[in-house]
C-alpha cells in the first residue's frame, strides 16, 4: 500500500496548525486545552471530589501534544500541573503545601505528561514528517500531474494504481477508468519481442527502457517511449512507469530522417554538381588555355601598367622569344622604338574611352619588333576587361608579312594580267553571272565601236538595242541565243560565227566568238568570259571560196557525167571486145585447124607450117586481148578492201601452176600468215601475174626456186616474189612496167608484156609502190607495198602489213 | 532409145560450122537444130513463128546457148525458157565467148546448168564440145518431163 493521499476534515485544522505562523496557535492551544481540561475536571467534582485531579489534564496534554507537538505539550503539562495544583489539588485555589501523596501524584503526573509530551512531540514530528512527506508527495503528485509525460504505477503483475494527468491526456483514458485495470491489457501494449519478454526483463533487471506501441482510448496506435522501474523495496512491489508519446516524435524523427536523407542526397547532388561545375570550369579553363595556346594568332595580355601577363605560344613564335622571358616585362619591348610612345598613348586612350566593361577595337596594321631585332607588320586588335577593379588589355596579333607580300604579288600579277588582256589581239569581254558586262579590252571596244569603257558596262539586254545578231544563214538570233547568253547558261563556245550589225551606223561584220564560264577554286562559277575576233574579211573570203567551190562542183559534176558517159562507152567497148574480137579469132583458129586436119594430105610442109603460124598468131592475139581486158578491168572495177591472206593465195596459185606442169620440180618457199588489207580479186590477179612470171622465167632452171615473203626496206614493209630464173638487165628496169614492154623475145619466153603493167596498176590502186631488181641469169625480185592508208585509232598510218 | 535433139542457139555462122564439126568429130550424132537468134530459139521451143505447128512435146535433150544474139539475147531466152513448166529442167549450157563475170552470174541466176567459154584454140574448142556432149548427152541424167 502506498501513501494514499486522502483529504481529511481535520486536515484543514492541522494544516493551519502546521503552518509556520502557528506558534501562537499551538501554545495557545496548550493554554486553552488546559483551561478546558481544568474546567472539565471541576465539572467532574461531584463525581470524583478530590480524586484523580489530573484526570482531564492528561487529556488536555494529550490533545495539546497531538495538536501542538512537544513544546506546547510541555507547556500544557506545566500549565496543567500548575492549574491542577491550584485548582484541583486540595487545598484548592492555593499554592499552599499539599499532601505528600499528592506530590507523588504530581510527580507521576509530570512524568506521564512529560512522556505524553514527548510522545506528542514525536507524534507531531512524525505527523509533521508525514505531512511533509504527504505534502511532498502531493507536491510530487501535482508535479506528476503537471508533466505531459504519462506516469503510472501498477502493482507488480497487478492493476494500475496510479494514472496521472499526462496518462489521461496521452492515452485518452480517464484515471478513474484506468485504475484497477492491467496496463498492458488496457492499452494493448505491443513491443518487439513480446510483452512477456518485457516483463521478464523488468523482473530481471529491475528497469526497462524502450519504445512500445500502445492503443489509445479511441483505438489509435501510438508509439511511446517508456521507462519502467520495478520497485522491489516497497511492501508490495510495484512498477513505476513513465511514458512519452513519441509517435509524433517518431514521425518527426522519420520525417527528419527523410529530410536528412533528402538533404544528404541534395547535398550529395549539390556536391556532385559542384564537383562537375568545378570540373567543367577547369575544363573550360583548360580549353581556353588550349585555345589560347593553339591559336594561330598571337595573344598577349597586359595589365594596367602595360606589363605582360599572358603570352601564348603563337606569340612566342611570332616574336621569337619564350613566354617566361617576357612575362612581367613591359610590352614596349615588342614594339619598335619609334612607335613606343604612340602605342602607349593609344592604349591609354583606349583604356579611357572603353566605357563598357569589355570592348574591342582594331588597331589596324602596326609594326612589331621580334626578339632578334626584325621589324615586321602585324594586324592587331585590342580589347579590355576589367577584373576586380584592374584593367587587363588583350591584344591579338597576326603576322601579316606574308599577307602583305602576297598582296603585293597579287597586285603585280593583276597588273600583268591587265596588260595581257589589254594587249590581246582578240577582243575580250567579261561579264558577271547576271549578264552585266564588266569589262571590254581595247580590241573588244574597237570591235563594237565603243569609245570608252563606260559605254560597254551595261547589261546584256541593253545591247539588243544597239546590235542585231544573226547566224551565218542570216536568221536573226534571239537574245537567249546570243553568245554571252549561251555562255551564262553554262555552254562552252568555240568558233561560233555570228553576223553582227550595228543598228545606228549600220555596219555589218562577222565575229567569231569563243566563251566560257570562269570558276573559282571551289568550282563555283564567278564570271563569264567571251573572246571576240573580227572575221569579216575571212568570212567574205570563205563565202567566195564556197561560191567557187559550188561552181567547181558543178563543173566537176558535169565533167564526171561526161566521164561516166565515156566510161560507160568503154564498158560497152570492153564487153564487145571480149566477145566480138575473140569470135573471129576463134574462127581463124578453128578453120585453120579444120584445114590442117581435113586437108593435111593436100598441103606440103610449108603450107602446113603456115597454117600452124596462123593458128599461133590467133592464139597470141587472144592472149593479148585477155590481158588487155584484164588491165582494163583492173583500172575500172571498184575496190573492195578486206583482209586477204596473201600467203594462202600464193600457195594456191603455186599449187595450180604445179598441177598444170606436174613434171617441173620447183622449190617453193612461202612465208606464212602474211595478211594484207586489199581487194581480193585484184590481188589475185596481181599474185597470179607475179608468180606466173616467176614460174615462167625459171622454166629453164634445173633447180628452180620461187620465194614469197616480206622484208623491211627503207623503214617500210615490202612483200616480194623472188625467183632464180632468167632475171633481167637492170639497165632496162624502167621499161619493165610499161604496157606491152618486153625484155625478152617471144622465142625465149612467151608473154604479152602486159602482166607487169597490170601488177603495177593494181599496186598503185592500193596506194602502194612496186619495184623490181634483177640480174641476168641470176634471177629477179619484185617487191611491193600496199599502203592502204588505214588509220589507227591514234591517228597513225599503218600499212597493210599488220599481222593478224 | 530415141536420139534427142540438140538445140544450138548461135548467131555466128562460122561458129555454127565449127561447132557442128566439133560435134561430129566427137561422135555426137544427135540431130542439131540451129536457131540463129533468140526469137528463132523461142519459136522452136514454143512452137511459134517460124516453127509454128511443131510438136512442142518433142523437147531437145540439150540446149547450147550463146549469149550474144541479135533480137532477143541469150539471157532473155534462158529466162523465158526457165519460166515455162516444160523447159524448167531442160539442160542449158551457156556456151559463149564472153568471160564477163556478170554474164556468168546472170546465167547461173537465170538457171543455166553450165557456163563454158568458147576457147580460141580450136582444139580446145573441140575438146570442150566433145566433153560437153559426152557429159550432157550421155552421162548426165535428165529429169524426164511430162
Amino acid at each position: 500500500m502506498g501513501p494514499g493521499i486522502t483529504v481529511q476534515p481535520f486536515g484543514i485544522l492541522k494544516h493551519m496548525l502546521n503552518s509556520r505562523g502557528s506558534f501562537i496557535l499551538r501554545y495557545g492551544c496548550a493554554v486553552v486545552s488546559i483551561a478546558v481540561a481544568t474546567y472539565l475536571r471541576l465539572l467532574l467534582d461531584p463525581l470524583l471530589s478530590n480524586q484523580f485531579p489530573f484526570a482531564t489534564i492528561f487529556f488536555g496534554v494529550l490533545v495539546t501534544a497531538w495538536l501542538g507537538g512537544f513544546g506546547p505539550a510541555l507547556l500544557a503539562s506545566a500549565l496543567g500541573a500548575i492549574s491542577s495544583i491550584y485548582f484541583l489539588i486540595p487545598p484548592r485555589a492555593s499554592f499552599g503545601p499539599k499532601a505528600s501523596n499528592q506530590y507523588f501524584g504530581i510527580a507521576l503526573y509530570l512524568s506521564v505528561s512529560f512522556g505524553i509530551a514527548v510522545l506528542g512531540g514525536i507524534m507531531r514530528a512524525a505527523q509533521r514528517r508525514a505531512e511533509a512527506s504527504a505534502q511532498a508527495v502531493s507536491h510530487q503528485a501535482a508535479l506528476i500531474d503537471q508533466t505531459h509525460d504519462a506516469v503510472l504505477t501498477c502493482d507488480w503483475n497487478g492493476p494500475i494504481t496510479f494514472w496521472n494527468h499526462g496518462a489521461e491526456q496521452l492515452y485518452g483514458i480517464l484515471s478513474a477508468q484506468a485504475i484497477g485495470r492491467v496496463s498492458h491489457e488496457l492499452l494493448h501494449t505491443s513491443v518487439p519481442g513480446g510483452v512477456d519478454a518485457l516483463v521478464k526483463a523488468l523482473e530481471r533487471e529491475g528497469v526497462w527502457e524502450g519504445e512500445i506501441e500502445r492503443s489509445t482510448g479511441d483505438g489509435q496506435r501510438i508509439t511511446v517511449e517508456t521507462r519502467m522501474i520495478l520497485v522491489r523495496e516497497a511492501a508490495r512491489p510495484y512498477v513505476l512507469e513513465t511514458s512519452r508519446d513519441i509517435t509524433v516524435r517518431r514521425r518527426t524523427e522519420e520525417a527528419l530522417r527523410e529530410i536528412n536523407a533528402q538533404l544528404e542526397a541534395r547535398v550529395r547532388e549539390r556536391t556532385a554538381d559542384l564537383a562537375q561545375s568545378n570540373a567543367s570550369i577547369r575544363e573550360r579553363e583548360q580549353r581556353l588555355a588550349g585555345i589560347v595556346n593553339s591559336a594561330m594568332d598571337a595573344i598577349i595580355s597586359v595589365d594596367s601598367e602595360q606589363k605582360i601577363v599572358l603570352f601564348n605560344s603563337a606569340a612566342e613564335e611570332m616574336f621569337r622569344c619564350d613566354a617566361a622571358g617576357v612575362m612581367g616585362q613591359p610590352i614596349d619591348k615588342l614594339i619598335p622604338r619609334q612607335f613606343r610612345q604612340q602605342h602607349g598613348q593609344r592604349i591609354r586612350d583606349f583604356g579611357q574611352t572603353g566605357a563598357t566593361l569589355r570592348s574591342m577595337r582594331s588597331l589596324g596594321t602596326v609594326t612589331g619588333l621580334r626578339a632578334d631585332g626584325e621589324e615586321f607588320p602585324v594586324e592587331a586588335s585590342i580589347s579590355q576587361v576589367e577584373v576586380a577593379g584592374q584593367k587587363v588589355f588583350t591584344v591579338i596579333l597576326r603576322d601579316v608579312t606574308e599577307r602583305k607580300r602576297a598582296e603585293e604579288d597579287l597586285r603585280s600579277s593583276e597588273a600583268k594580267l591587265q596588260t595581257i588582256v589589254e594587249n590581246l589581239t582578240e577582243g575580250l569581254a567579261v561579264s558577271d553571272l547576271d549578264g552585266q558586262l564588266l569589262h571590254f579590252n581595247r580590241v573588244a571596244l574597237d570591235l563594237h565601236g565603243f569609245a570608252t569603257l563606260e559605254e560597254c558596262r551595261r547589261h546584256l539586254s541593253e545591247y539588243a538595242d544597239m546590235f542585231e545578231l544573226s547566224d551565218m544563214d542570216g536568221t536573226a538570233l534571239p537574245m537567249d541565243q546570243w553568245p554571252l547568253a549561251r555562255v551564262l547558261r553554262g555552254e562552252k563556245l568555240s568558233n561560233l560565227e555570228v553576223r553582227i550589225k550595228r543598228k545606228q551606223n549600220g555596219w555589218e561584220r562577222v565575229f567569231n566568238y569563243g566563251g566560257t564560264l570562269v570558276h573559282d577554286v571551289g568550282g563555283q562559277p564567278v564570271m563569264a568570259v567571251v573572246t571576240i575576233s573580227d572575221i569579216s574579211e575571212r568570212s567574205k573570203a570563205e563565202d567566195e571560196i564556197r561560191r567557187l567551190n559550188e561552181e567547181l562542183e558543178m563543173r566537176v559534176a558535169s565533167r564526171t557525167a561526161q566521164l561516166e558517159a565515156v566510161n560507160q562507152e568503154l564498158e560497152a567497148f570492153s564487153y564487145s571486145v571480149s566477145h566480138d574480137l575473140r569470135a573471129p579469132l576463134r574462127h581463124i583458129n578453128g578453120f585453120s585447124l579444120a584445114l590442117l586436119e581435113d586437108y593435111a594430105e593436100r598441103l606440103d610442109e610449108a603450107g602446113q607450117s603456115y597454117l600452124r603460124e596462123l593458128r599461133g598468131a590467133s592464139q597470141e592475139m587472144a592472149g593479148l586481148i585477155d590481158d588487155l581486158l584484164q588491165l582494163a578491168r583492173v583500172t575500172r572495177t571498184e575496190m573492195r578492201r578486206e583482209a586477204v591472206n596473201l600467203s594462202a593465195m600464193a600457195r594456191a596459185i603455186m599449187n595450180e601452176l604445179q598441177n598444170m606442169e606436174a613434171e617441173r620440180a620447183v622449190i617453193v618457199d612461202i612465208a606464212e600468215e602474211l595478211w594484207v588489207h586489199g581487194d581480193k580479186h585484184l590481188l589475185q590477179v596481181m599474185m597470179k601475174n607475179l608468180l606466173g612470171n616467176a614460174w615462167k622465167f625459171t622454166a629453164k632452171r634445173e633447180q628452180a626456186e620461187i620465194t614469197f615473203g616480206q622484208c623491211p626496206k627503207d623503214g617500210e614493209i615490202y612483200y616480194f616474189v623472188r625467183d632464180n630464173g632468167a632475171g633481167f638487165d637492170m639497165e632496162y628496169v624502167g621499161r619493165l612496167f610499161g604496157a606491152f614492154q618486153r625484155l625478152h623475145t617471144a622465142k625465149e619466153f612467151d608473154g604479152t608484156g602486159i602482166g607487169l603493167a597490170t601488177v603495177q596498176r593494181i599496186v598503185h590502186r592500193h596506194g602502194g609502190r612496186v619495184r623490181a631488181e634483177g640480174e641476168v641469169n641470176k634471177g629477179a625480185m619484185f617487191y611491193f607495198t600496199l599502203a592502204d592508208l588505214e588509220e589507227t585509232s591514234n591517228g597513225e598510218e599503218s600499212d597493210s602489213s599488220g599481222r593478224r | 532409145m530415141e536420139k534427142k535433139v540438140i538445140l544450138l542457139v548461135e548467131d555466128n555462122p562460122r561458129d555454127e560450122t565449127l561447132t557442128l564439126r566439133a560435134l561430129k568429130k566427137a561422135n555426137i550424132l544427135n540431130e542439131v537444130i540451129v536457131a540463129r537468134d533468140g526469137v528463132e530459139a523461142l519459136d522452136y521451143l514454143f512452137g511459134t513463128g517460124t516453127y509454128a505447128g511443131r510438136d512442142t512435146h518433142e523437147i531437145p535433150q540439150l540446149v547450147l546457148l550463146d549469149l550474144k544474139l541479135p533480137k532477143v539475147d541469150g539471157l532473155q531466152v534462158l529466162e523465158k525458157l526457165r519460166a515455162d513448166k516444160q523447159y524448167k529442167r531442160l539442160p542449158v549450157v551457156v556456151f559463149t565467148s564472153s568471160s564477163e563475170e556478170e554474164d556468168l552470174i546472170k546465167s547461173y541466176d537465170l538457171g543455166a546448168n553450165s557456163y563454158v567459154r568458147k576457147p580460141v584454140d580450136f582444139e580446145q574448142f573441140m575438146e570442150a564440145t566433145r566433153q560437153l556432149g559426152l557429159y550432157w548427152l550421155v552421162l548426165n541424167l535428165v529429169a524426164s518431163e511430162l
